[in-house]
This record gives structure tokens, sequence and C-alpha cells, in this order.
């Protein structure tokens, strides 16, 4: 059966869904923001979206300003149920990243990070889990060969795993792994899950890279069309199983994978329900989302009056059935896929979650 | 009567939800990355000890102790407790005795005393969020208004 072919039940949850969505929309509470702290890192990644360097010119944002920010925007948030998190770079490599921390537990917000887990030793887990730190996302990209490949670096992946087994011994931080599928490692996912589970992650999320940053010039970093729909028929057989909490990330309209690949319908809550803060001030919705997708910016405007009286391109995504999407038949659950997936000045979609599903299906039956 | 509109979408999304899991789907209101509870580390600091006239060294009933928001009365025999809770690292406190009862036990003056708490050991904890408790003794002596 194919992938645009969606049974009669699913379509009217996501019937349902997309009222729900709608009226999101309307709400327009947010409850997540990102701060893209540093854009120095540790690590030179093949695939990094940010291009950020180990000894980025850009200075870090000083803490005060993204904390003015805060305090701007905290009468139309409620901090304990809005999870602020630091990105990067690698956010971790920020001297006062315990203090900002603490700064966050006062105001009431629980906070995360995003690390590669190349600096996360005990002693800086301990100072985090004591400046309150609630959340980390470790980076980790398949088995050693290939995720010191994609990391460029040869100690990458004894670092993450080292880092993921302090986390085990923690008892209250969430934590859970990223995983970005590639030409790689995708024939290693069957081993890489087992690996997973021996080290005790219960939480693990499967990306697959999208064509910007230093990713569009690498065709390794890509899956082909059949491994691409393999993909998430790897995924639908994990989660049945039950041992680890699989999720695709939260890109891309599957057609008949929607309800078996996440725990929810694909819905793209950037500017809707998320907001983000760049190392220059930006006010964006997602880190990746810049250029034309920027609604503000700190040092000019305040963050409140942009968050309550911008973000129409986001709230409203008609503009987005254009190109690939103006005749799509799922546009109505789709709205224009990820707003990552758009061109920053274009707005025209760069990748097809659906059509490339279709294409492998394609490459499938061929074969047969 | 925008709040009423805000709280009224919010009341059909709930029912959305609700409708959704009955065919078996979930909407995943946090993004899958939100953490189901909120918490920090935390531990609670103790601070017990005397209070005594600084001429006579007799014991001195009914001093108020302020401890951040923590307030006690020392007993018939000069003794108190109070406590707060911070993260478990170093912390330092203000410790604010003051005679509110009028002359009754005699004048004395207010005195606030500096604690700090240094490399402090936990004790008690519950594995979760609460790092246990910690104490410290305080004996202070006041000075009696001329």
């Amino acid at each position: 059966m194919s992938v645009t072919k969606i049974p009669l039940k699913k379509k009217i949850a996501l019937k349902l869904y997309t009222k729900y969505k709608s009226n999101e929309k309307r709400l327009h509470q947010l409850n997540y923001i990102l701060w893209e702290c540093t854009l120095r890192c540790n690590l030179n990644c093949i695939h990094c979206g940010s291009d950020c360097k180990k000894d980025a010119k850009v200075m870090d944002m000083p803490r005060e300003d993204f904390l003015k920010a805060l305090d701007e925007i905290t009468p139309v948030v409620n901090p304990n149920k809005t999870m602020i998190v630091l990105t990067g770079g690698e956010a971790i490599l920020r001297k006062d990243i315990k203090e900002v921390g603490k700064e966050l537990y006062q105001r009431g917000f629980p906070w995360g990070v995003v690390s590669n887990g190349m600096g996360l030793d005990q002693q800086m887990l301990s100072g985090l889990m004591n400046s309150g730190i609630r959340a980390v996302t470790i980076s980790l990209d398949g088995l050693e060969e290939s995720h010191n490949w994609l990391r460029n670096h040869p100690k990458s992946f004894k670092n993450a795993v080292n880092a993921l087994k302090l986390l085990r011994l923690t008892s209250y931080v969430k934590y859970d792994v990223v995983t970005c599928v590639n030409q790689k490692n995708y024939d290693e996912l069957p081993e890489f899950y087992q690996f997973l589970q021996s080290i005790g992650v219960k939480e693990w999320r499967i990306f697959t890279v999208f064509p910007i940053g230093r990713a569009k010039h690498n065709e390794l970093l890509q899956l082909k069309p059949k491994d691409f729909k393999g993909l998430f028929d790897f995924i639908a057989k994990v989660r049945e199983e039950g041992k680890i909490k699989l999720n695709y990330g939260c890109e891309g309209f599957l057609g008949d994978y929607e309800g078996k690949v996440r725990d929810n319908f694909f819905f793209c809550r950037a500017g809707i329900n998320v907001a983000s803060v760049l190392v220059d001030g930006s006010i964006s919705a997602c880190p990746s989302l810049r250029d034309n997708f920027i609604q503000g910016n700190i040092y000019k405007d305040s963050f409140k009056d942009v968050w309550l009286n911008k973000y129409q391109m986001y709230r409203d995504r008609s503009w987005t059935k254009t190109g690939v999407c103006s005749n799509c038949e799922h546009f109505k659950y789709c709205e224009g896929n990820g707003m990552h997936l758009r061109d920053e000045k274009t707005g025209e979609l760069l990748f097809c979650h659906l059509k490339r599903i279709e294409e492998g299906e394609k490459c499938s039956s061929e074969k047969k | 009567m925008r709040r009423f509109k805000f709280l009224l979408i919010k009341r059909y999304n709930a029912v959305l939800a609700v409708l959704l899991s009955l065919l078996g789907f979930s909407t995943a209101c946090d993004n899958g990355e939100s953490p189901v509870e909120y918490g920090v580390p935390y531990a609670t600091f103790i601070v017990s000890g005397n209070v005594k006239d600084e001429a006579t060294n007799n014991n001195i009933s009914d001093v108020r102790v302020v401890l951040n928001t923590d307030t006690a009365y020392t007993d018939a025999s000069g003794n108190y407790e109070v406590s707060c809770v911070e993260f478990p690292e170093d912390q330092t406190f203000i410790v604010e005795f003051a005679d509110v009862d009028g002359t009754t036990n005699g004048a004395y003056e207010a005195k606030d005393q500096t604690v700090e708490f240094i490399d402090p050991e936990f004790s008690g904890s519950s594995k979760s969020w609460d790092s246990g408790d910690t104490e410290m003794e305080l004996n202070v002596k006041l000075k009696a208004k001329e």
C-alpha cells in the first residue's frame, strides 16, 4: 500500500488534528524558547547547519541581554511551562553556563542543553545539575566510525558515549539521543539500536539531514529514496517493539507513516509555540530559520511585542502553497512541510518528505 | 473577553485531544521535547542554636529569628531552629534576631548574623531532586538595651 493512501480512520484523525493545529495557531502560546548562546564549537561537523567554528569570531551574547529579553516576555508565558534550550555552537563552552542556568532557575524556567558530549564530563554535569538543568540532548550519529566521520573528530564518539553513561546515573535529568541518519550509518541502524539499549538509553530521536549549511554539498549526508523509505519502516518496527522510545524528528508530513513513527502527527510549531533568540539578537522561530524568517531583534524590539504582534508568516502558512505544494492533495495536513525546509530567500520548498518516500516505493517495486 | 475566548479555544482543543485519543492518536502538545515535570535540585539548609543575654549569659525566650522566609521564636531555653531550601552548594545567609515582645523577658538590641555553608554535606536525600539536609549551629548573644 502506498504512503499516500491514508486509511479512513487516520484521515478522520488528521482532519481533527488540522482543527487542533488551527486552534493552536490562534492561541499562539509560547512554551519553548531556544537560545543560540554561542557559535563557538569544539567540533567541526561536516553536516553542521550553523557553519559554526572552533574559534568563531562572533562574540557570545552576554547573558544579561538574553535575560533582559526573557524578563520582557515573562508576562505572557508561564515560566514553569516554558522550556529554555541552550544551543549553539556548543552551549557548554560558555564559561558562565552555570550562572545562566541559575538565573533561569530563579525565574522558574526549566532549561536544557543540546550537546555533542565532548566536554560533558562528571564535573561539568555536576555543575549543570547544581544549576538546575532539566534536560540534555546528546548527538550520537551511529557507531564509532560513522559518528567520528560525521563529527570530524576521532574522540567524539567516546566522549558522547561517556556523557550518556554519566547521564544514565542521574535520576532526574531527562535526556535523549539524537541521530542524523545518513548513507554512512543507515545500514548499521539495527546494531546501533542494540548499542543504545546496552548503554541504557531510553529515548531516541532520529533526524534526516536537510540540505542547508555544510550538508548542502555532501551527497553522503542524504539518504537515497529507497533507504529514506526504509528508515520509516525501521522506526515503525522499533516503536512496535517498545524497548526504546523512538521518534522521528519534528519535520515532514509522512502520509500513512503518520501516527506510526512519531508520538504525534506532523506539526511544525515554529512561530506558533516556539521562538528563538539567535546569537546576534535576532528573534526567530527555530535557530535554523534565518534571513527572511527573522521577526525582530532583541536589541531593537521588545521580545514580547514581537511575539504578540508578528510571526504572521508562521501562523498563516497559506503562502507556502506554491511550487511543488501548489497542487498537492496533502497540503491541508502538511501546510508546506517544516519551515526550515523552505528556502530562506524565495520561500520555495527544498525537500518534500512524502515525495521522497514515494520515490523510495517506486525503487522498491521496480526491484521486485 | 479575550481571556474567555482563550479558555474556550483551549477547552475546544482538549475535546479534540480526547477525540484523537479515542481514535488511537496523540496530540503530543509538548513537542515531545519538553520536560514532563518541572523541578531542580535542592537542599534544606538548617540553622539552629541558642540565644543568650550577653552580660548575664541567661537564655532569652521569645526572640524572633528569621532566615529568608522562615520565622521562629526561641523557646524557654533560648533554643531555635530555622531552615530554608536552596541549591545544594555553598550558600551564605543572614539570620536576623530581634526582640519583639517589648520588655517582657528583658529588652534587647536586634542583631544580624551571617552564616556560611562551605562544602556542605547533605544527608537524607530522597534520590530525586532533593539532595537532603545540612545543618549548622549558630549561638548568639544579644546586648540588653540601655
